[in-house]
């Protein structure tokens, strides 16, 4: 394995086991609760997330030195907001279906924690090669946990996944209501804790 | 002044429509199929009124609603109008009333007091539609800062501050610049800008001249740029054509809100460390279980309206 | 002080440069953008079509609240006349004309119908209130008539689009923007919402009402009808269970009560107005002089 797989490797399975956005550095859970009733809107979203962070993260690291220190923050917030628009402005051009599902939240995207935080942990010290995948990871993370929490909720609030029907009848209707994405976050973070706690010891055993 | 004086005057100030020359002075939205309206000289009740009044939306002044009872009082001051469409606190309508079946016809316009309208933006954004707990907005925050009740109402205090100056800001920005000029796709990119360029200005004018509260609240302002509620708020305020002093009441309402979320959140955080909960459950997880139950109590304000 | 205006400097780059990149997206994308709007609105229509009286055209009617100083409210129509252009007819909220002039510009969409109408109407307040569109066969008989107006929902403004038969019926409901809650009031774009209130006549319209009763599975699956064939159900004995549940009240969304009775009263008030103001509109239109092309 040579040191450019290594990074991403690395990079990918940080984004999304070690410090996964949601469930590991909690941030950005405003659409993970309000979005998360379907898989499909988690994927949709996700997508929209993946690639803002990608492009502000290459965007960051290539012009890191001309960025001035004292004005980073906002230069940073500029950067975010003009990927977003150009997302938004694309998205809503050629794909209205797609657009008009989560259209609420994309120019939300500029305020996402996760978004700004890896800009300024890590693409504003690193080259743009590892910056692209940690924006992949943490993008894949972020989506990966929008879709956990959406399958939970849409299998037991409608019995279906990604609108194919599994169940013939609603099980817990509370599941689609929206408070329910508070409880299906707890659920899952809680589970993932125990499961690291399962693990560490296993290997301290061994 | 006694209690009840108290209330009845904040009730005129909250309803009363600019007085108009003429025989009515005042009307007043009191059901969902009612208006009232008051009169300076009583009626005759031997007249049918009913036939001689005429209720439209202002927004639709070429569909007449159907007036289906025209009640007076017993001292004849008080026309009780019954309309078979349903009449909405947010509408504004025109009310025609003629003297008589020849009479000269005389127009009173029926909405909300400016107050009552600013005051209904500022609880539906503080209470029935809170940020937090209804939107599920401005979470990272929400969860990062409501650990110590201390540093919740510090957070509140400060977000309320931002939140109303910069809502200004945006606002003049969006009406006098972005507008007229047709750059409204720029608007994402100059809130947050307005936003960042605040937070940073108000870092280092605090950091001169109050040392002691830049102390206090000086963490909180950077972390306040990433919150989706700073953004949010320009957008609903664009969204619904607010104007100044809407804009205001509703950054103060969210605020407000947000602080109130932050604070409730806070109180039970605090007992929380106290209770044996299973281990996994402990710190964030739980939080979020609370905050899932919060949200489920504030879905009983939902569809109210003020 | 160098330090400062380098600070800036550096500031006012960043923002010109993202400014500038946002702007040439815009003006790529803002013509597509209409564009697929503009046809996705005509699919939605084109539903509600009967596909063998042959291709349809549009004739496009844009209603205006008007407010000139010193007068009372008026309400004006932007209306296509035979031979192409517009024209724009402005009456009183009794019926009577006002005005009835030629307009000189475009009135494709929202910015251009406001500059023309802002030289055709100098020193008045225009306010836009909504679009009614006809769609004629090739004879220039109505085939179908289409709403496309707002009403208040749950949170914000639900933008609908009703269809109507050449009878003033309602043949189908569209949502086509709304920001209510994800599985509660979005629930009012399902097939099992919007499909209530086909077929119902103007007067069953003005009677119609919202109740909180569980919707029977018989007529859910019957309203669902995207996924007959998919489930091999027979469409002929479908109809006739839609047909049978057809006259009762609209079943309000289970926990979103509100929103299905504020999109059940906007439906109500946006037809009934709309059969009224074309009754009014062909009736004045001839006598004011102008001869609309519908």
């Amino acid at each position: 394995m040579d040191a450019h797989e290594h990074t991403v490797l690395e990079r990918l399975s940080n984004g999304l086991v070690k410090e996964n956005p949601i469930f590991k550095l909690a941030l950005s859970m405003c659409p993970a609760v309000a979005m998360t009733n379907t898989v499909r809107n988690g994927f949709l979203l996700g997508l929209a997330v993946l690639f803002v962070q990608v492009a502000s993260n290459v965007t960051v690291s290539v012009f890191r030195r001309f960025i001035h220190e004292r004005i980073r923050i906002p230069a940073y917030i500029i950067i975010i907001a003009t990927w977003v628009s150009v997302s938004d402005m694309t998205l809503a051009a050629y794909a209205p279906g797609f657009y008009k599902e989560i259209a609420l939240y994309v120019k939300l995207i500029v305020v996402f924690a996760i978004i700004i935080s890896r800009l300024e942990v890590f693409a504003s010290r690193n080259t743009v090669w590892p910056s692209f995948w940690d924006g992949m990871g943490m993008g894949l993370g972020f989506m990966f946990a929008l879709m956990l929490v959406g399958c939970l909720r849409e299998f037991l609030g409608a019995g279906t996944l990604w609108g194919v029907e599994i169940l013939p009848f609603k099980p817990f209707f509370f599941w689609s209501l929206p408070p329910a994405g508070f409880f299906a976050i707890g659920l899952i973070m809680a589970l993932f804790i125990w499961l690291e706690r399962r693990f560490n010891a296993w290997r301290a055993k061994r | 002044m006694t209690a009840r004086a108290t209330f009845l005057l904040l009730l005129v100030l909250l309803w009363a429509a600019p007085a108009q020359a003429g025989n009515i002075v005042a009307g007043e939205i009191t059901g969902e199929h009612e208006l009232t309206l008051a009169l300076a000289a009583p009626l005759d009740a031997a007249v049918e009124w009913r036939g001689l009044v005429g209720v439209v939306e202002r927004e639709n002044p070429d569909v007449p609603l159907t007036v289906t009872a025209a009640t007076l009082s017993k001292d004849g001051r008080a026309l009780v109008l019954t309309l078979a469409e349903p009449v909405s606190g947010q509408g504004a309508y025109t009310v025609t009333l003629r003297a008589g079946p020849n009479g000269a016809g005389e127009t009173f316009q029926v909405r909300k007091g400016v107050l009552a309208v600013l005051f209904s933006i500022l609880i539906s954004a503080a209470l029935i539609q809170n940020f937090v707990f209804s939107r599920y907005l401005g979470l990272c925050i929400f969860f990062g800062a409501s650990g110590r009740k201390e540093t919740a109402v510090g957070m509140g205090f400060s977000f309320i501050l931002v939140m109303t100056l910069s809502a200004v800001f945006v606002w003049a920005m969006y009406n006098f610049v972005l507008k007229p000029l047709h750059l409204q796709f720029l608007q994402v990119l100059t809130f947050v800008g307005i936003i960042a360029i605040f937070v940073q200005l108000l870092d280092t004018v605090l950091r001169k001249v109050n040392p002691f509260l830049f102390k206090k609240l000086g963490v909180y302002l950077v972390l306040i740029t990433t919150n989706c509620i700073i953004l949010a708020v320009p957008l609903i305020l664009v969204d619904n054509a607010y104007d100044l002093w809407e804009s205001l009441a509703l950054a103060l309402g969210s605020g407000a809100g947000f602080a109130l979320a932050l604070f409730l959140m806070a109180c039970v955080r605090e007992r929380l460390e106290l209770a044996d909960i299973p281990e996994p459950f402990r710190g964030l997880p739980i939080a979020f279980v609370v905050a899932g139950l919060f949200a489920l109590a504030f879905l009983g304000f939902s569809g109210m309206s003020f | 002080m160098k330090e400062f205006l380098r600070i800036a400097l550096n500031l006012l780059i960043i923002s010109l440069v993202s400014a500038a990149l946002l702007g040439l997206v815009f003006t790529r994308t803002e013509n597509i953008r209409k564009h697929n709007e503009q046809a996705r609105l005509e699919t939605s229509m084109g539903r509600y079509l009967d596909p063998s009286a042959g291709p349809a055209h549009y004739a496009r009617i844009h209603r205006y609240l008007v407010e000139r100083p010193g007068q009372a409210a008026a309400v004006g129509y932007v209306l296509p006349v035979r031979g192409g252009g517009n024209a724009f007819l402005l009456l009183t909220p009794g019926g009577e004309v006002l005005s009835a002039t030629p307009l000189d510009g475009p009135v494709d969409d929202e910015a251009e119908r406001d500059a023309t109408l802002a030289r055709a109407l100098p020193g008045a307040a225009v306010h836009y209130a909504d679009s009614y569109i006809l769609a004629l066969d090739a004879a220039g008989h109505r085939m179908a008539s289409f709403i496309q107006g707002r009403t208040g929902g749950f949170k914000t403004w639900v933008h609908l689009l009703v269809a109507l038969g050449p009878d003033g019926s309602v043949k189908g409901l569209e949502v086509l923007h709304h920001e209510e809650d994800p599985g509660l009031g979005a629930e009012i774009e399902q097939e099992y919402f919007r499909n209530q209130f086909a077929g119902r006549t103007l007067d069953e319209l003005r009677k119609l009402g919202v109740v909180r009763l569980p919707l029977p599975d018989d007529y859910r699956r019957c309203l669902e009808r995207s996924k007959w064939a998919a489930r091999g159900l027979d469409p002929q004995r479908e109809e006739d269970v839609c047909a049978r549940y057809g006259h009762e009240d609209i079943h309000a969304i289970t926990g979103a009560t509100i929103s299905s009775r504020r999109v059940t009263e906007g439906v109500k008030r946006l037809v009934l107005a709309f059969v009224k103001r074309m009754e009014i509109v062909e009736r004045t239109a001839r006598s004011a002089g102008l001869e609309p092309a519908f």
